[in-house]
């Protein structure tokens, strides 16, 4: 537990988990604004339709300009929700990642071994790298919501607007969005965290096969937009079911509807692969 | 000068000859694209016989990575679509790019620069570098697609065949009319790829290179979102262009004159960020 709190600490306090943080809430600050700013124009739009007494011209869609709609994992024609999330997964490992490789290359993880054992060291290192990865992307997303939350009223969704939602009757969780909108946008921010630590704690462990930081960083990243092609192309043709973490982690459906199983199928062998790639190589390779 | 070109030289030598798995890597996923769009164009023939009787063209097969996306319309409710392959391709080139220059500084390269006794040599030597690697990556993709085109019966012709629209869901409304010739479009991607690399290497100078790459996925994403003549990103959008769409296309004449001014800004503030930095005492 010391262990792991000395590497959290590691993690912290590094410039490159404050320059992650800094971009992600960049991205969900600017988000926020430029969010508010397009409800308080269709608001001003609003009064055109509603008469004095109450009665309107036309249907305004309250239920539409909604925070569960306008937040940043909700929001499905905002370029900063694009980018957050294609920025996901280097926002994650971009913070503790690297810190492996590093080590290895300076011979530090010999001191490391010596003084804690292989696999409490290593157990330590991929703890902090999935919590930071986690933070990372779990922080922007919070703020996010709170400055939404702040200006834009919290209207129950309403099933008829399903197009403005993006949640149809097969996606993921849409009886908690039409029913408890609050819980599911929860359950959405810490399904994205969870991703992100999984994928952060992957990346690390590439470290073993001796790559170098910007394969394991950005190459690990390429591979994802890959699979995203390949993925895409299986989709149209066999099954629709979204196979993408770029679109799946989203609380609306950009593509194909995610599947509970898939989802969760995708994070276990992600993070499986990590757990065994660390302990295999971790306890066999020679780090003297 | 004898001394540049033998510093261009090194630079292909090191970084386009010795790295040939990454030339053999867009040898092969080209390939790969190459055998999606054929199975994609015969999954067309199922549900539209007639969409057979006209043969794959080497154009199209080469289109299909340097397509992109059509026009997306904020506001109008419909989630954005990011090019999945299109950016894969952009962002590949950017990644197998991004570190050589950066390497070379913190190595072998501060001997060359200090032996050169110009700086100047040392950056003008890595853009040509870049360039002729973005040449040789766009030339395996050629050469890819042409012997995909020989091995399946295709048409060796740079003229887009009337199913590539479907293939790439395009409006049929928006499109001018047929033929289409990808001529133009072949110049104007590998120049607007070598403006991304460009900028990315420049910012490198500057920042690090993991955040530099950061920068060139922005520029690719945001062109995605918005049609904007100041985003490049959409000169390398083909469908995007004016050999395409009729109403608000991207001009390739006007891609032809402004991503070389962008180069070219980009190189002098390379050759101002070289001539005052601290090469020795750079942080790794």
């Amino acid at each position: 537990m010391k262990l792991i709190k000395i590497e959290m600490r590691k993690a912290l306090q590094g410039k490159p988990f404050l320059i992650s943080l800094v971009i992600g809430v960049t991205i969900a600050v600017l988000g926020a604004v430029f969010a508010i700013l397009q409800e308080y124009d269709i608001w001003h739009a609003w009064e055109k339709i509603i008469n004095a007494d109450g009665t309107m011209n036309s249907n305004p869609l309250l239920a539409v300009s909604s925070l569960f709609r306008v937040w940043l994992g909700g929001n499905v024609d905002s370029v900063y929700t694009m980018v957050f999330y294609y920025f996901l997964p280097l926002l994650a490992a971009l913070p503790y990642s690297w810190s492996l490789r590093s080590e290895l290359k300076s011979g530090f993880v010999k001191h490391m071994v010596l003084k804690c054992g292989r696999l409490r060291y290593y157990f330590a290192k991929f703890s902090a790298a999935f919590l930071t990865g986690a933070v990372t992307v779990f922080i922007p997303l919070v703020i996010n919501y709170i400055i939404v939350a702040c200006f834009v009223p919290a209207r129950m969704p309403d099933p008829g607007d399903v197009i403005y939602h993006a949640v149809y009757r097969d996606f993921l969780f849409s009886k908690l969005f039409y029913t408890a909108p609050l819980l599911f946008d929860i359950v959405f921010m810490l399904l994205d965290a969870l991703f992100a630590g999984v994928w952060a704690s992957f990346v690390l462990s590439l470290a073993f096969f001796g790559l170098n930081k910007f394969v394991i960083l950005i190459g690990s990243y390429i591979c994802l937009l890959f699979h995203q092609y390949i993925t895409r192309v299986i989709v149209a043709y066999r099954f629709f079911i979204e196979l993408s973490p770029f679109d799946f982690l989203r609380a609306y459906q950009s593509g194909s509807p995610p599947n509970g199983l898939v989802v969760a199928a995708t994070l276990l062998v992600i993070f499986g692969a990590g757990v065994v790639v660390t302990v295999v190589r971790g306890t066999h390779d020679d780090v003297f | 000068m004898m001394t540049f070109f033998k510093l261009v030289l090194f630079d292909i030598y090191n970084g386009i000859v010795k790295r040939w798995r990454y030339v053999l890597l867009f040898f092969l996923v080209t390939l790969m694209t190459n055998v999606i769009l054929y199975i994609k164009w015969q999954n067309l023939g199922v549900d539209i016989p007639e969409a057979l009787s006209e043969r794959l063209t080497f154009g199209d097969y080469i289109l299909y990575p340097m397509a992109g996306i059509r026009e997306y319309v904020p506001d109008s409710g419909m989630p954005i679509v990011v090019p999945a392959l299109w950016l894969f391709i952009v962002l590949l080139t950017a990644y197998v790019t991004l570190h050589y220059a950066d390497d070379d500084l913190h190595g072998f390269g501060v001997n060359t620069l200090v032996l050169s006794q110009k700086r100047i040599y040392w950056w003008l030597s890595k853009c040509c570098w870049l360039f002729c690697s973005i040449l040789v990556y766009v030339a395996v993709m050629c050469v890819s697609s042409l012997l995909f085109v020989w091995i399946s019966g295709g048409v060796i012709s740079t003229q887009i065949s009337q199913t590539m629209p479907q293939i790439l869901e395009l409006n049929p409304r928006e499109l001018v009319d047929a033929p289409w010739d990808i001529t133009g479009a072949l110049c104007l991607f590998p120049l607007t790829v070598f403006a991304v690399c460009l900028i990315q290497t420049l910012l490198s100078l500057y920042i690090r290179p993991l955040l530099s790459f950061v920068v060139s996925a922005v520029i690719l994403l945001m062109s995605a979102y918005a049609q904007n003549p100041w985003l490049i990103g959409n000169y390398a959008m083909t469908v995007r262009t004016d050999i395409f769409v009729e109403h608000t296309p991207v001009s390739v004449s006007a891609g032809l004159m402004i991503v070389p001014l962008i180069c070219v800004a980009a190189v002098a503030c390379g050759v101002f960020r070289i001539n005052r930095m601290d090469i020795i005492n750079r942080e790794a």
